[in-house]
Parts: structure tokens; sequence; C-alpha cells
């Protein structure tokens, strides 16, 4: 199930220095060790953290994921990801990096 | 013969050591005071060990290998996930008595997945830091006992078997020759969603519905929850009820004190604390 492997490879950026760095240097090499179609690739490389959790993916990992690697760090686009978020929202996430 | 003297549930939200100042004071005064509170009281059960029940946020386990309920029964240390104010550190265990319950249980159909020597997350982290710790600092040998149930990361264990696995702490404890007084923390909740659309909900009726179980030792009523009950109420946060359910198992018959509860929006939770005390 692609689920499985998708969650294989977000557990792997959560927890392995190695598998993050390799990550950021090279992410489409990185992830072509795993047997992901080209959508589930793109899910990841995207960072298309409500494509991911729609695939069953667990919300643990889709917002680990992106508070390690993403580009934009920032919860309050995270959670714009999810659902939409007007400017005068207050957004509290219970994310364990600032 | 060892013997179980009494338990608490508690949270163990991150939030508040990554966003201290985040809620108004008069809330977050009162928070860390009832971790506090629950500190004094363990001291005046005089324990020697403490079992607390956490749960994976899928970090300690991968799609290699999702325990349903697992024990340290050896080395301890953590938390995985340090925090600005929890560091990472060895923890004082209470290796033979979590050895014994672990041989116990598979004695008596309860297949323990062991960790030899586990590094623990902040789900048994905090409990620890911030009500066993003071114990020790006071001179206190204590040790500490972790236990995680999958109720982070499906496959979820059954809240009728996290029941049935405190009782059978209980009988563990019980049946151990040893002079051991054990304290059990139930850690998690209450409402809370992580990481989904619906983070920074909380659900102050699902609390108090649970506060309730929990004041009445009613372990029919909060083993008769559905998972579809809980996640729309309580949100994949409040599967943790399960390590709630779990110490309550453990003190059957127990009548729970409510500490303090607050729904705190800014630390993402349902902040709710009981003693159990054993009748």
């Amino acid at each position: 199930m692609s689920r499985n492997v998708l969650e294989r490879v977000l557990h792997q950026l959560s927890v392995d220095r190695t598998a993050k760095q390799r990550f950021r240097e090279d992410a489409e090499g990185f992830l072509g060790r795993f047997a992901l179609s080209d959508q589930e690739r793109h899910m990841v490389l995207d960072f298309d953290v409500l494509a991911l959790q729609n695939m069953g993916v667990n919300p643990m990992l889709t917002m680990g994921f992106w508070q390690e690697l993403s580009p934009n760090r920032d919860m309050r686009a995270y959670m714009a990801r999810l659902r939409p978020v007007g400017d005068g929202d207050a957004v509290h996430v219970a994310a364990l990096k600032q | 013969m060892a013997k179980v003297v009494g338990g608490f549930l508690v949270p163990h939200d991150p939030v508040m050591f990554v966003a201290p100042e985040a809620p108004g004071r008069e809330i977050r005064d009162r928070m860390w005071k009832a971790f506090e509170t629950c500190a004094i009281r363990l001291a005046e059960l005089k324990p020697t060990s403490v079992l607390i029940v956490g749960a994976d946020h899928y970090m300690l386990f991968g799609t290699n290998c999702l325990p349903s309920f697992l024990i340290g029964s050896g080395d301890i240390d953590g938390p995985l996930d340090a925090l600005p104010g929890l560091k990472r550190g060895v923890i004082p265990d209470s290796a033979p008595l979590a050895q014994h319950i672990a041989e116990h249980g598979l004695e008596n159909g309860f297949d323990w997945a062991v960790a030899r020597a586990l590094t623990i997350d902040h789900s048994v982290g905090i409990p620890n830091q911030l009500i066993v710790q003071p114990l020790r600092d006071a001179g206190a040998r204590v040790g500490t006992i972790p236990v995680y149930l999958a109720a982070g990361v499906d496959p979820y264990i059954r809240l009728t078997r996290a029941v049935a696995l405190g009782r059978q702490i209980h009988e563990a404890i019980e049946a151990s020759p040893s002079d051991e007084r054990v304290a059990v923390i139930g850690s998690g909740g209450i409402s809370h969603w992580v990481g989904t659309a619906d983070m920074g909900r909380v659900n102050e009726k699902f609390d108090r519905e649970i506060l309730d179980y929990a004041i009445r030792g009613d372990l029919d009523a909060i083993s008769a929850l559905s998972d579809a009950y809980i996640l729309e109420n309580g949100g994949n946060g409040g599967m943790e009820i399960r390590n709630w359910a779990c110490a309550m198992g453990a003190l059957a018959g127990a009548r729970g004190e409510v500490i303090d509860y607050a729904p705190v929006p800014e630390w993402v939770t349902g902040l709710g604390f009981v003693q159990l005390h054993l009748q």
C-alpha cells in the first residue's frame, strides 16, 4: 500500500539524520529508493501535506516533515495547506519547534 | 509484597515547553501548578517505582514495527524529542520490577513487546520530569517504568484491552515478592488534534465526559467509546485516553479527584489532571 511507503519515507525523514541530509541534497534521488508512484513522489517533493493526509498518512508525520524539511517551516503556512486560514485567524499548533 | 499505592492521569503537552507564554498568566500558572500538586501528592504516596503509560508519536517506533503494548524492561534515557527545559538524559529505572511485569504478563496471556534499552519520548519524559523527578531531587530513590500503548499510530490498541492490560499490571505488581510501592500515571489527552486541519481545537464537552469517567472510575463507560467517536470529538490526540484507561484499570475501583482542568487552545489541548485514590 502506498500509505505504508509514504509513512516509511516520512518516518525516516523525521528520525534519521543521514536521510534528512540526503533529502536536502537530492530529494528526488533519495525518493528514488522507494516504491512510490510519480504522483506520490510529487506529494512529498511539493510538501503537499493535505494530499498526504488524504492518502492516510499519519498527521504527526506530515507535521514533523513540514517542520523539519519544508522550505517554509512556518506552521501558519502548514495550516493554510490544510484549510483556509484568514489573516486575522488565530493559529495554534502542536509543533515541537517554533 | 509489592503493591499499587495510587495513580494519576495527566497531560504530556510539549507546547507548554515550546510556547510557555502563549496562554494567559492565570491559566498557565494553574497548569504548571497542577503538575507541582501531582508531584507533592506522589511524594505523599512514598513510591519506589512509577509506571508511566505513554503513547508513541511515530518517533520511537516506525513502519518496521508498531507494538500494541510495550514495556521498557531495562535501561531508560530520553526524551528523544528534547525540548526547551526538557533535556535528554539517563532516567533511573526499575528494571527488576519491569522485567517481572513483562514475565508475569507472558504467563497470563499478555505478550508484551519488550524494550531492553529504551529512549522514551515526551509522553513519558514530561510526567517523569515534572512529577517523578522532584522526588529524586528531594533524595528519594524512585525508578521509572515506561509503558507504551498504540494510542498515537494505528492500529490502535482497543480500549477494552488497555483496561485489561492495566488490570494485568496490577496483578503482576501484587504478585511481586519485592517490597515495591508502585504508582501508575496515565499520560495523555484529553482532546487535541495533532497535525490535522482541526489543530488548535479543544472540546471541553468531551474532556469533561472523560473526566467524569475518571472521577467515577467507570471502566465500562470509557471502554465503550468507539474510535470514531473519540476521533470526532477528542481528535487524534484524544485517542490517548487509552493511557488513562490503562492506568484506571491498574487502579480498578479507585475514585478520581480532579486536581485541575482547563481547555487551553494556545497549548492545543484540554489539560486534565486527576488523582486516582484507592478505596
